[in-house]
């Protein structure tokens, strides 16, 4: 785009209103409009985001998987045909590019903590922040114990919101199948938790409806 | 109810989801132990839900690199692998030229009314003894041609010297017009000559026809991209010629043509050259889109746009 043209007084470039859904949007990224690409992926970042940081665990692999994740949708975009949402189709290249991150990662030599009893005493911002770390750390450590399919259909119920028709398509799988990843995924992960069911740890959260529960 | 602890947590979870039928869901509500499983279930959710967010510069950096990847990508991969629509214009896929007798005419159209907007500018650039000179002689005009350049106004995006259009550059497509007429494509000329200017074309004209349409704002524009998009289908050309027109030229005439008349900016079709403010440009609609672009034709530097009704 040339710069003096936004001196004519003729020119409108009008930003792309923000209620288009993403029909619209893929339409006109496809017909090579920039801005709606734009908006699109910034209208789903967090979320393909979100979708690694579950599956890819550390926020270094997340960020590297998230980054290929959003090449890889803007690469195929052209050939995105329609025939599912266009976020079921992102999300599933993001779970893919994090499930690599994570075979990369398993490839790679790890990294051990050591409690040598030599901590410094904490103040209570400090010791709230640790305990918030603490508790990424877990749910990270008992999403890896998890296998791939049932992590994939968790996160993308969980995380990226889609209901079961669209994880089925996402993964290619029977409804019903997914019905079963997604309760033993979450099962297993309240066990190693150690959410039993007489003490629900509901209370931990403080939250008693799902922030990505509309359905 | 089933007491297998897995058959529980499945109910447990199909009902946290919505899933479940109406059955199940009066099932899991008098069920004490299913209503602890689905707090359990619930928890773990809400767990998975809670990602902390992205830094700012992470996130702008994603996307940035993301868009980088799309500016990379070749054009015609980016806009035309799902193009396969031709109505009633002329569209590309790729670096296809696809032609219809009605997109034909269009173009056939907006060649004469552009020939006949670049006689009339030359006209006015021209006006007083030079242009008399010339008309009488139908000489050689050379010499006029380094008058119009030195004469020429300054074209109203002045701070690109490289996307002015001077007069020259006008007459020059005035001949590439007359040659899109009908006649010698393959050949540029500084100025037509005079014998080529009175043609039948320009004769059949009323002159009231013969400036560019002049297009002062973005409802003009659409107004005007509108009335090619709205037209009746033209008839088709007599039965001896009746292939596309596109179809009768050479190789050498089509890229003559589409070199004057590029399509930019993910354009598919071509309306014509108007003048927009003060400057000439070529309109074209980008189906696509659903939009009207206004752009420089020897640039692709888009001048306006406005989505069409």
């Amino acid at each position: 785009m040339r710069s003096t043209s936004r001196t004519d007084p003729f020119v409108t470039l009008p930003a792309i209103p923000t209620h288009l859904d993403d029909d619209t949007l893929v339409a006109a990224a496809q017909g090579g409009d920039r801005n709606a690409l734009d908006q699109l992926l910034r209208r789903h970042y967090d979320r393909i985001h979100a979708v690694c940081r579950r599956v890819a665990g550390t926020t270094r692999d997340a960020d590297d998987a998230c980054q290929e994740a959003m090449i890889k949708i803007v690469r195929s975009l052209p050939r995105f045909d329609g025939r599912s949402s266009f976020g079921t189709w992102a999300y599933r290249i993001a779970m893919n590019a994090s499930l690599d991150e994570l075979r990369k990662r398993e490839r790679r030599p790890g990294l051990t903590l050591v409690d040598d009893g030599r901590a410094e005493p904490l103040d209570d911002l400090a010791g709230e922040r640790i305990e918030r770390v603490t508790d990424r750390m877990l749910l990270d450590a008992a999403l890896d114990e998890l296998a791939d399919d049932l992590r994939a259909a968790v996160v993308l119920r969980d995380v990226a919101n889609l209901d079961y028709a669209e994880i089925a398509t996402a993964l290619d799988i029977p409804i019903g199948t997914v019905k079963s990843r997604i309760s033993r995924g979450r099962s297993a992960l309240a066990d190693l938790l150690r959410l039993d069911r007489s003490e629900p740890a509901g209370n931990r959260t403080g939250t008693d409806e799902r922030p990505t529960d509309d359905t | 109810m089933n007491d297998d602890p897995d058959d529980q947590t499945l109910l447990a979870s199909a009902y946290l989801d919505g899933e479940a039928t109406p059955d199940e869901r009066a099932l899991v509500e008098s069920t004490p132990e299913l209503l602890a499983e689905v707090e359990r279930l619930r928890s773990v959710a809400a767990l998975l839900a809670d990602v902390e967010p992205v830094r700012i510069s992470r996130r702008e950096e994603h996307l940035a690199t993301a868009l980088d990847a799309w500016d990379r990508l070749p054009e015609a991969e980016r806009t035309g692998l799902n193009r396969d629509r031709t109505p009633g214009g002329i569209v590309r896929d790729g670096s296809v030229l696809a032609a219809t007798p009605t997109s034909l005419t269009r173009r056939r159209t907006v060649t004469n009314r552009r020939l006949l907007g670049a006689a009339a500018a030359l006209v006015l650039v021209l006006a007083g003894g030079v242009a008399l000179q010339v008309a009488r002689s139908g000489d050689d005009t050379e010499p006029l041609a380094d008058q119009v350049e030195s004469d020429a106004p300054a074209a109203a995006l002045a701070d690109d010297a490289s996307e002015a259009q001077p007069a020259t550059e006008a007459a020059s497509e005035a001949a590439d017009g007359a040659d899109a007429g009908g006649q010698d494509l393959g050949q540029t000329e500084a100025v037509p000559d005079a014998t080529r200017l009175d043609t039948g074309i320009l004769d059949a004209a009323p002159p009231a026809e013969r400036a560019l349409e002049q297009l002062r704002s973005t409802s003009d524009l659409r107004d005007f991209a509108s009335a090619a998009v709205d037209a009746p289908a033209a008839p088709r050309v007599p039965a001896a010629t009746s292939a596309p027109i596109d179809d009768l030229l050479t190789d050498e005439q089509r890229a003559a043509l589409d070199a004057e008349w590029p399509l930019c900016l993910g354009a598919d079709v071509i309306v014509g050259p108007a003048l927009y403010g003060d400057v000439e440009v070529l309109v074209a609609i980008d189906e696509g889109r659903n939009l009207a672009l206004a752009y420089l034709p020897a640039t692709c530097n888009e001048v306006a746009r406005v989505r069409l009704p």
